[in-house]
């Protein structure tokens, strides 16, 4: 999966090229759970457009490249969740969007809900809010892209290079 | 020097069709989003020009994942067999007067020969991926563009009749005078439905279905082998918007402009009007495309073959009069047939309903 | 159907009278219907008897700890009759050690998910129910949740609990032997899409049947709707939602909150259309506490609940344009969304999640500049709307998709209880702000959109035709807005109703959208339970969906116009 980003002199322009296709072009897939995921709508609208830069909704977790998690998660989606998350393919990102994907939001005390997405999957990006402001989502985004044109390593790879055996 | 030669003219018509299915996914984006208010790609380059590009480059570096139980050989080969007649088709289409990769006897035979096989690649994908929502979406796709070959290679038939000759250049200046959008206008109708149908474009994106089948054939698919059905998809599209323009809007022909300029502006109109019919239209449902294709597009087909055929006996006036009255004639009946779908149903739900 | 015996005559008191095994009849609330008290055994009997008598729509069915430390439980059934909004209720004591009951399944269809949620949440067993499994928690869940006996952790799921859900077998509810499963007794086979896949398919093709598995994740905007379909072909043969994937615990946890905030919880249950299920509870609550909102606020109130319900609208016509492919419409509404949703944020100070009713009124007034504007905004919405609408309504394709799918009859909708343009869709002449009107709607006249056929292309245009009404009343309400405060005076701000429960119901974009507020004079709700009207709509999905074809499941099923947060609560 090219964990480890040494670049080598041939191949450091190619690289450089690399990161810049990733921070211009991403390809979130469609995973609204609740009340944010009508925010995340919102965001695809004619008054915020994702599509500016160059975010284009996907449906199928293969083609995707990064998972908004957008709403609550129980006890009852979070397989499915990760099922999604598995079938992603690398680079992987994920934004944990609104108070809920966070830390549980205002259900944290719940009996049935997971208190942050990232008990479950590494997370990128926590946006707050309940719900964020549809500005909010695309800064988050926007971060994401930017690291990746920065050459930063992904949750998922920090993830992979901490837990190697 | 032979071989080289038709080795440079071979990468340069290949570079001329990639630039200009990069240029198409572009205008997509564009002209989507503005006829949608907003703005679309404007970040990656100036006004968003180098997205495409940015696009693919991502896809090349993503994971490459092949679902465990899928048919290894069927998956790696389906991705080919749909971008390969995509491209190869371009070896008999003529540009300009002199310039043709080869310029054919049966120019538009070898044309819809090739085009014939993209369904196989589709089918392939859909039931190599070793996914119900695959299958079902290789299934329709393969079903859908089989149906709507048949009108619209009828339709291209009165084309060839007028012109005398299947070879494309001839085509092309048999329309010096007139067009044949003009003396045509049923075929060009019939001709545009089958190629929306073809490209599986909306109305006709059942394959694709987003909202239902989550991406149909292609959803197994990451990577490089996306990349090719994806730009295979707009390679299509640019293919069909050439053929349109070069079998019913004069090709190359036209006032002080050099030829390359009018061929270029007659198929990205073309190119248009299939991006607004799909920022405009929702989609049919499948068996709804397999009765208008068999039960309404085909008659007109052979309507409009007979009609043609009368214009070879008499003279193009007759020819252009008639068709226009079948062409109003048909844009009518299946505006009533939209119109009064479900009536028959919802009268018998209403009387039940009002019984009851 | 069951004969009705001189409906009009009889009096919701008079309904409950000589029935056997019903005795103590007494009101709800402080101007709550009538409520009988009755016995396991007597239950069936009496229920029948009282939908003999005119009440044939279930409105409500629950359950309801033992109050005061009593132990037990109680089961409350609310029953409606629809030419006067009439109701009555049932009320059934069960203790700890014997906590069956019959169902009723066989008089109402629509109790069956009812019976099943009650029996996840409390524990109460349902005698001769079919299906008798969780509805909204896994299968594996340990413990009944809405029993004051069940403590939660003041920190919520462990680490390990989230492991094991996320590693350990998968949570497919339709998988039966629970401990409550009455042997014998199935599914109704047509309903049942496994028992329908596992028959042979046309003998004359040798074909399978086949099982699809639509959701919970899929790009159909209609959130985590989770539905089973058996293939034959193209056609469903059977169908089964589940749900349950957004189960946030909200009625527990109301229960640990104060009253004032429990609003903005209920906000996030119909995240849509907040207001409605305030406002419901706000109703509720004003009527346990005896206090009165004043004229300005009821007008607020129809104000923000119309111009809701357009938002709510918008995003359903988004959802349809998507449903049948086509990618415009929803830009189209969302700009006019944004409109509205710039108005509330300038009143309310949120978009979306308001907190902003109190009992007795509103929080805070609304500025003149604001209401001008949106009084400007009101007197063209009609354009807007044609703008958007004429991508859709007159399209050959999409009437080719719509007219004559998805078909609903009213047999269905009495048998399930199906409310709102859903069943106004099909001729069902009800609504709530005109038959029961609550807050300014007994003095802002409001034209209720009906059609006949029932099929999805009906439902398409009642709504059309609500957004267009929604319109014209919150414009008059606008224009006619009383001057005055905006909330009661000497409404306490630590709020301790008197004990005893209220339902009011309110006309929500989904149909009767309840809230019933149980309360033991303490600072927090002892029960607080929402009658959701989409998830009564949601289960009539089997019978709406049987005979469409793969590509009517979605169009249809958005035209039922589900909010999964409302139906999981």
């Amino acid at each position: 999966m090219g964990v480890d980003r040494e670049t080598k002199v041939l191949v450091a322009p190619l690289q450089q090229l690399l990161q810049w296709a990733r921070g211009r072009s991403m390809w979130p897939l469609t995973f609204g759970t609740a009340c944010c995921a009508i925010e995340m709508m919102t965001c695809g609208s004619a008054r915020y457009d994702t599509d500016r830069f160059g975010i284009f909704f996907r449906n199928s977790p293969r083609q995707a490249d990064c998972m908004i998690v957008a709403g609550t998660i129980n006890l009852k989606m979070a397989p499915r969740m990760r099922l999604l998350y598995e079938q992603m393919s690398a680079p992987k990102y994920v934004i944990a969007m609104g108070s809920c994907a966070v830390g549980g939001g205002p259900f944290a005390t719940g009996y049935n809900v997971v208190n942050g997405v990232d008990m479950i999957i590494p997370v990128d990006v926590f946006i707050p809010g309940c719900p964020p402001r549809p500005e909010s989502l695309i800064n988050g985004l926007l971060t994401v892209m930017e690291r990746n044109k920065a050459g930063e390593l992904s949750a998922a790879e920090r993830y992979a290079i901490a837990n190697r055996a | 020097m032979t071989a080289l030669k038709v080795f440079i003219g071979v990468v340069v018509l290949a570079v001329i069709v990639l630039v200009n299915t990069v240029v198409v996914m572009y205008c997509e984006r564009k002209w989507l989003g503005h006829m949608q208010s907003r703005l679309g790609p404007m970040r990656t380059g100036y006004h968003g020009l180098l997205q495409p590009i940015a696009d693919a480059i991502k896809l090349l570096g993503k994971e490459d994942l092949m679902p465990a139980s899928a048919d290894r050989i069927l998956f790696l080969i389906a991705p080919i067999l749909a971008f390969v007649p995509a491209i190869l088709v371009y070896a008999a289409m003529p540009w300009v007067d002199r310039f043709a990769g080869a310029s054919f006897d049966v120019g538009i035979f070898f044309v819809f020969a090739i085009a014939a096989l993209s369904p196989v690649g589709v089918l392939l994908a859909g039931w190599a991926s070793a996914n119900k929502y695959s299958v079902i979406g290789g299934f329709r796709a393969a079903a859908q563009q089989i149906s709507y070959e048949v009108p619209m290679i009828l339709s291209t038939v009165g084309v060839v009749m007028l012109a005398g000759s299947m070879r494309l250049s001839t085509i092309v200046s048999a329309q010096s005078h007139v067009w044949n959008i003009v003396t045509q206008p049923l075929a060009f109708i019939l001709f545009f439905i089958g190629i929306l149908a073809e490209v599986n474009r909306t109305p006709f994106d059942i394959p694709e279905a987003e909202s239902e089948l989550v991406a149909g054939f292609n959803v197994e698919y990451s990577s490089m082998r996306f990349a090719l059905f994806f730009v295979a998809e707009y390679m299509n599209v640019f293919t069909v918007s050439l053929l349109a323009t070069l079998l019913f809007l004069g090709g190359w022909g036209g006032p002080v402009l050099p030829d390359i300029v009018w061929l270029l502006i007659k198929t990205y109109a073309m190119v248009f009007t299939i991006i607004w019919v799909r920022a405009t239209f929702p989609r049919f449902r499948t068996d709804q495309l397999m009765v208008f294709s068999w039960k309404v597009l085909i008659p007109a087909a052979l309507v409009n073959l007979m009609l043609a055929a009368l214009g070879v006996v008499t003279n193009l006036f007759v020819l252009t009069a008639v068709e226009f009255a079948a062409a109003a004639l048909f844009v009518w009946l299946v505006a009533k047939l939209g119109r009064t779908a479900g009536d028959k149903v919802r009268a018998a739900a209403e009387a039940g309903e009002v019984a009851a | 159907m069951t004969s009705v015996v001189g409906v009009h005559t009889i009096t919701p008191a008079e309904a409950l009278e000589g029935l056997s095994g019903v005795t103590d009849i007494e009101p709800l609330g402080p101007g709550g219907m009538p409520c009988g008290h009755t016995t396991p055994e007597a239950l069936v009997s009496a229920a029948r008897a009282i939908k003999e008598r005119g009440f044939s729509h279930l409105a409500l069915l629950t359950a309801i700890d033992g109050v005061e430390g009593s132990g037990g439980l109680e089961m409350i059934y609310a029953f409606k009759r629809r030419e006067d909004s009439a109701m009555v209720a049932l009320k059934v004591r069960l203790s700890d050690d014997a906590l069956r009951v019959p169902s009723i399944y066989t008089l109402w269809s629509g109790a069956g998910p009812l019976e099943r949620e009650v029996y996840d949440l409390f524990g109460v067993v349902f005698d001769g129910h079919p299906n008798l499994n969780r509805i909204v928690l896994r299968d594996d869940f340990v413990g009944h949740p809405l029993r004051k006996s069940f403590e939660m952790s003041g920190t919520g799921v462990s680490a390990e609990a989230v492991a094991v859900a996320v590693t350990g077998p998968g949570t497919a509810s339709h998988t039966a032997e629970t401990p409550g499963a009455v042997a014998g007794v199935t599914l109704p086979a047509e309903f049942d899409p496994f028992e329908a896949a596992a028959q042979p398919g046309d003998p004359a093709l040798h074909s399978e049947r086949l099982i699809l598995n639509m959701g919970p994740q899929h790009p159909s905007t209609h959130g985590v709707l989770h539905i089973y379909l058996a293939l034959e072909g193209e056609t469903v043969v059977a169908a089964q939602p589940t749900h349950g994937y957004l189960h946030r615990c909200i009625e527990k946890l109301c229960e640990k909150n104060a009253y004032k905030a429990c609003t903005p919880l209920l906000d996030r249950s119909d995240y849509v259309s907040g207001f409605h299920t305030e406002l419901a509870y706000m109703l509720a609550l004003e009527e346990l506490m005896g206090v009165e909102s004043t004229p300005k606020a009821d007008y607020l109130r129809v104000v923000f609940s119309e111009l809701v319900r357009i938002t709510s609208h918008h995003t359903w016509f988004a959802a349809v344009g998507f449903d049948t492919g086509a990618l415009t419409p929803f830009l189209y509404a969302f700009i006019d969304r944004e409109k509205i949703l710039d108005f509330f944020e300038t009143v309310t100070g949120a978009r979306m999640m308001f907190n902003y009713f109190r009992p007795g009124g509103v929080k805070d007034d609304i500025q003149p500049e604001a209401a001008a504007s949106m009084i400007k905004y009101l007197k063209t919405f009609d354009r807007s709307m044609d703008d958007c609408v004429s991508l859709l309504t007159d399209n050959e394709i999409f009437r080719v998709r719509m007219r004559g799918v998805g078909m609903l009859s009213r047999k269905d909708i009495a048998d399930y209880g199906v409310t709102g343009p859903l069943a106004r869709a099909s001729g069902f002449d009800h609504d709530v702000r005109r038959d029961a009107p609550y807050a300014a709607y007994d003095r802002i006249p409001v034209n209720v959109a009906l059609a006949q056929a029932g099929d999805t292309f009906d439902r398409y245009v009642v709504r059309i035709a609500e957004m267009r009404e929604s319109a014209r009343i919150a414009l008059a309400a606008l224009e006619g807005l009383p001057e005055g405060p905006h909330i009661a005076e000497g409404v306490p701000r630590s709020i301790r109703p008197p004990a005893g429960a209220a339902y009011r119901e309110v006309e929500s974009p989904r149909g009767e959208l309840g809230v019933l507020v149980v309360s033991d004079g303490s600072a927090s709700p002892w029960r607080l339970k929402v009658r959701s009207p989409a998830f009564s709509n949601l289960h009539v999905a089997p019978a709406l969906l049987k005979g469409c074809r793969v590509g009517d499941v979605i169009p249809a099923l958005g035209s039922v116009d589900v909010v999964m947060g409302e139906i999981d609560r």
